[in-house]
């Protein structure tokens, strides 16, 4: 599966790239493919409810990677907020991942 | 294999599975070093200074990593704050933020880019281990908390826009 990259322009970071109505095709295309489980309705639900049209790539992963792992505590960050790069936040969370 | 199967509901020996442990190095075209590091991680600290023998001795660095990392922390949960709850945080990520503002706790930081319906498997294991790591430090009474931190910055669609179903 793949998305199409008309969505995306010439040095735009990909977390502002925006879903259009395309990712219906490739999401029908996803829950073909995987096999049937009694999570399957669970996770339809998730990935419906996160990668939508009008959604940014950044805000889908965050909300499908919520409907995982949230109940386990996981904050996640994005670096585009402008806070956090005035802040020097999002450096330090960079440089902290280049680390590891 | 039929695929209306149910899932792992019951444990492997109530469901009949067969469950067996393999070993890295029987794993074909592992590298010299990744094996290294799995028998004794200790050994490379000429490559990795930092490394430690168990998780859990992790915590005796917190003071050198806490005075090594120092940010706003208010400006940083405000904004966690608020993009997670936009999410829809639940209750223990929001904790977890308000936790991080206390001047002693660590963040234990992952990441990976944004990927297609959360792009390869080891994106979920990474964010896992953070969240893993971060309980052991709290279980030695280290207050920590799991950061996973998403690459969107990253300009490289082509990585991102791709995901593939293995099944066997």
């Amino acid at each position: 599966m793949e998305a199409s990259s008309d969505l995306h322009q010439e040095g735009q970071p990909v977390g502002r790239v925006v879903i259009d109505g395309s990712i219906e095709a490739i999401l029908t295309q996803l829950l073909e493919l995987l096999p049937i489980s009694e999570f399957t309705p669970d996770l339809e639900v998730v990935v419906r409810d996160a990668w939508r049209p009008g959604r940014s790539y950044g805000e889908a992963f965050a909300r499908m990677m919520t409907s995982l792992l949230g109940s386990h505590g996981l904050v996640l960050l994005d670096p585009l907020d402008p806070r956090l790069k005035a802040s020097g936040g999002a450096a330090l969370c960079e440089s902290s991942v280049a680390r590891t | 294999m039929s695929t209306a199967e149910p899932a792992c509901y019951s444990t492997p020996e109530e469901s009949g599975l067969r469950v067996e442990t393999l070993s890295f190095d029987r794993i074909p075209h592992q590298s010299r070093l990744f094996l290294d590091y799995l028998h004794d991680p200790v050994a490379l600290r000429e490559f990795y200074p930092s490394a430690v023998r168990f998780h859990h001795e992790l915590s005796t660095r917190a003071a050198e990593v806490l005075a090594a990392h120092q940010t706003d922390r208010s400006t940083l949960c405000d904004a966690l704050q608020d993009m997670n709850a936009a999410w829809g945080a639940g209750e223990e990520t929001l904790k977890n933020i308000q936790l991080l503002r206390e001047a002693d706790c660590l963040a234990v930081v992952s990441g990976q880019q944004a990927g297609l319906f959360t792009g390869p498997l080891y994106t979920i294991y990474k964010a896992l281990s953070a969240v893993k790591l971060a309980g052991c430090l709290t279980q030695r009474q280290t207050k920590a908390v799991p950061v996973f931190w998403i690459a969107t910055e990253d300009h490289d669609f082509p990585e991102v826009a791709k995901a593939r179903v293995h099944w066997s």
